[in-house]
């Protein structure tokens, strides 16, 4: 992007043509592969030999969420292919051709140079964190929406900061993606040194991400998919296609003015949020008989016939669902209801309760429901920030991994908060208008809660910080940190974050390298093989990575240790989680008694 | 809400001042040196259309044939196109009607009757006697084609070049307020589809 960066004023021009030094990344030679296999809607991701047997085994009906192991695999996705110009103009192709065939002549260039460099590291890519990277400091991941007509929707740039060059940015964006789009081809992304931008292709809209923080490029992704699902949140699939279809230079802020919020907060949440990271569900830790009793207490009458899911949280975490029998519910949709109930907009509201139209894109990315949101318990003042009464080890302790605020240099402190709040939230899904019974029943329901002390004993438990557990509790020599994923539960179980990585600096890193270890485990950067092993070992610590039909497991343990005893720490962590598995994750759940017929 | 981004797509053959219009109109100056563009550039104006501030995004495109790489992905959600054809050449202006076509084959707005199109017959600062195209026959052609606004223009002058543009980015918007009330009745469509 030499154009971009030379560029000093506003209004010179942009030679779209000058070739740009672009570091094509090593897996640009599969693209088209990638692609064409994630077009099916199947809850498997083929060439994941271990995880496409551990899902045939799963009754899905019964799970609680839908196993997903590629966020790619979506339902939207078929869309996209529209977006692919037909050439349907064959006069001047030829000189079309001249164009690209000169991107092309730079990329490959390039693409000999990562070639070589990637036959020296062997299979595992660890090269983005050589311990320099994280000296720097993590710079602000920057993002970008854009229509495919190149008008701005939304950028995590400060509001009024550099209009002008923004709209250049957009304007670049687009005319680099057209040119691959009108040869029936994609761009990914671009390497520029540390930096890489990513792309991501939704039509009707454009999705930019730009990091130097060293995550592979599926984390980037994921990270715009992310955003694109909260989008749809706002504006459902149907509607965008919709207005595209009758305008295509149809400026989408109009219709997103005012949900900034829930982009911010996302953006905040993706940071350091293993269970978004893992597409799994993080959910409280909780006494098993408190759990199900609330979890009982919340299943609704027969009346509420259009109600979809019930869902209580604390602390940005599922404490119970429930859903209709022989329907499972997606985490991504989890991860996108729990982010718009945390926004400032909806959690900060004077009102005793919101009733908001949502879609849930993996549920019907055509249709809104309604979501009835209420806060049952509101922490004291004094207990509004969880650092404060955090448990024995009085570290600033961070209970989800996800919660926290972002300090970053360019001031913008304010706009990527996550509001830590220790309320509890009950959350009503329904297909219909029903809002009157919804509302009837939800005071019931925080009746009964009270009355039989529930609400207090969970209250408690959230408000001195028992929903969470450290490292050093299990008691494993060397032991620092570790992420459970149970495969059949598609959840995870995960320590609060501690010394030495209690700062944010420190978290961002520890998760960037566990973020690189699932890539590499999941071979989701065409990575050949699919080893069920991956260690890193950088000069502070060991991360370790393990993939078994039940579970993956990724550890952080001292750099100090010989592999035989990480083997054992890996080992002894589990079977601390099967031990506690009652209190970590939520087992099946009761089911809704009602059928909801056509739904699904 | 961010300001408004007018997307403008300037069309025409090769060397009858497109660069040069443009560079008149954002930077305020002109070059007799041809450089031939070479895919495309854009450039960014803001400016003040009934009070408000819009960007205008500029896009300036090869006239050349070789250099004609811009497909449907470019076209794609502009506001306004102006095309632009040098008085001292009929050629130029002949060609109008394909470049016109062109576009709306690539664009493919929504509503091609209505699209705002803004004409330039550019050059007009060269002697009287040299000039091909006279402005009877291209309003005449302006007029067929659903009264298109026409300016004759010098980018070497900078004769009439602010009025033209002006006029542009007040038919983006023109365009934009009218379909607004389409838009709100299309996008309150809550209830769940299943």
């Amino acid at each position: 992007m030499t154009s971009a960066r030379s560029q000093t004023t506003p209004s010179s021009p942009h030679n779209l043509v000058i070739p740009p030094v672009l570091h094509s990344p090593p897996s640009l030679s599969n693209i088209k592969d990638h692609h064409f296999s994630t077009g099916n809607l199947s809850v498997t991701t083929p060439g994941l030999e271990s995880s496409a047997s551990s899902v045939t085994n799963l009754d899905l009906n019964d799970g609680i969420l839908v196993h997903e192991v590629d966020p790619e695999v979506d339902t939207t996705h078929s869309e996209d292919t529209t977006a692919v110009g037909q050439i349907d103009d064959v006069a001047d192709e030829e000189s079309r051709k001249n164009l690209r065939d000169h991107l092309r002549r730079t990329l490959s260039v390039q693409r000999e140079k990562s070639d070589a460099k990637r036959k020296a590291d062997g299979s595992l890519e660890i090269s983005p964190v050589s311990p320099d990277t994280t000296l720097e400091g993590h710079r602000p991941r920057e993002y970008f929406v854009l229509t495919d007509a190149g008008k701005p929707v939304f950028t995590s740039r400060p509001a009024g900061q550099d209009a002008e060059n923004l709209s250049s940015i957009m304007g670049i964006v687009q005319a680099l993606l057209s040119v691959f789009l009108d040869d029936g081809d994609k761009l990914r992304c671009i390497n520029a040194g540390r930096l890489r931008i990513t792309f991501l292709l939704r039509s009707p809209l454009y999705y930019v991400c730009a990091s130097s923080w060293g995550e592979p490029e599926s984390v980037a992704r994921s990270h715009l998919e992310y955003l694109h699902l909260q989008i749809l949140s706002i504006v459902t699939a149907s509607q965008l296609r919709r207005i595209f279809e009758r305008r295509t230079n149809f400026d989408l802020r109009r219709l997103l003015d005012g949900s900034e919020p829930f982009m911010f907060s996302l953006l905040a949440r993706m940071e350091l949020d293993l269970a978004m990271a893992t597409s799994s569900l993080n959910c409280l830790q909780l006494d098993q008989s408190l759990r199900a009793r609330v979890a009982e207490a919340l299943v609704p009458t027969s009346k509420m016939k259009d109600t979809l899911y019930i869902i209580l949280v604390a602390r940005g975490q599922v404490i119970t669902l429930v859903r209709p029998k022989k329907h499972s519910i997606h985490p991504a949709d989890i991860h996108i209801l729990v982010n718009t109930v945390y926004s400032p907009s909806i959690i900060n509201s004077p009102a005793s309760a919101s009733w908001i139209p949502v879609c849930l894109p993996k549920f019907n990315p055509a249709g809104f429901v309604n979501a009835y949101i209420t806060f049952l318990h509101r922490p004291d003042a004094d207990h509004k920030s969880y650092q404060r009464t955090a448990p024995e080890n009085n570290e600033s302790a961070d209970t989800t991994g996800a919660s926290h605020v972002t300090e970053n240099s360019q001031g913008t402190t304010s706009r990527h908060t996550i509001i830590e709040d220790s309320g509890i939230g009950l959350v009503c899904i329904s297909g219909g208008g029903e809002f009157e019974t919804v509302r009837a029943w939800c005071d019931i329901v925080t009746q009964k809660l009270n009355d039989d002390g529930s609400l207090d004993a969970l209250a408690r438990a959230v408000d001195t910080g028992k929903t969470s557990y450290f490292a050093s509790q299990l008691g494993i020599p060397g032991l620092r940190h570790f992420v459970y994923k149970s495969r059949s539960h598609v959840q995870i179980t995960l320590p609060a974050f501690e010394e030495p990585y209690d700062t944010l600096d420190a978290k961002r890193r520890i998760v960037t390298l566990y973020q690189i270890v699932h890539d590499a485990i999941h071979a989701k950067s065409g990575q050949t093989g699919n080893l069920k092993l991956q260690y890193i070992r950088t000069e502070k610590e060991i991360v370790m990575g393990w993939i078994t039909q039940p579970f993956e497991l990724y550890v952080v343990l001292s750099p100090r240790l010989p592999k035989a005893a990480v083997i054992n720490a890996a080992n002894a962590v589990t079977r601390w989680v099967k031990k506690e598995e009652g209190t970590t994750f939520l087992e099946g759940c009761p089911g809704l008694l009602i059928v909801l017929d056509g739904l699904y | 809400m961010g300001r408004v981004l007018l997307k403008v797509i300037i069309l025409g053959d090769s060397g009858v001042g497109k660069t040069s219009l443009m560079n008149q109109y954002v930077n305020k100056r002109f070059s007799n040196q041809y450089k031939a563009t070479i895919g495309a550039d854009f450039l960014t104006k803001e400016v003040m259309v009934d009070d408000r501030l819009v960007t205008m995004q500029l896009w300036d495109t090869a006239g050349q044939e070789r250099f004609q790489s811009l497909g449907v992905a470019y076209y794609r959600g502009a506001d306004c196109c102006v095309l632009v054809y040098d008085v001292n050449s009929a050629k130029s202006f002949e060609t109008l009607d394909s470049w016109r076509d062109e576009f709306l084959i690539q664009a493919s707005p929504h509503d091609p009757e209505n699209f705002p199109f803004v004409v330039l017959g550019n050059k007009i600062d060269v002697e009287e006697n040299k000039r091909q195209v006279t402005q009877k026959r291209a309003m005449t052609w302006c007029q067929s084609k659903g009264n298109i606004p026409y300016f004759e223009t010098s980018a070497k002058e900078a004769i009439n070049v602010e009025q033209a543009f002006q006029t542009v980015s007040k038919n983006c918007t023109a365009t934009r307020s009218r379909r607004t009330t389409i838009d709100r009745e299309s996008t309150q469509n809550y209830g769940c589809n299943c």
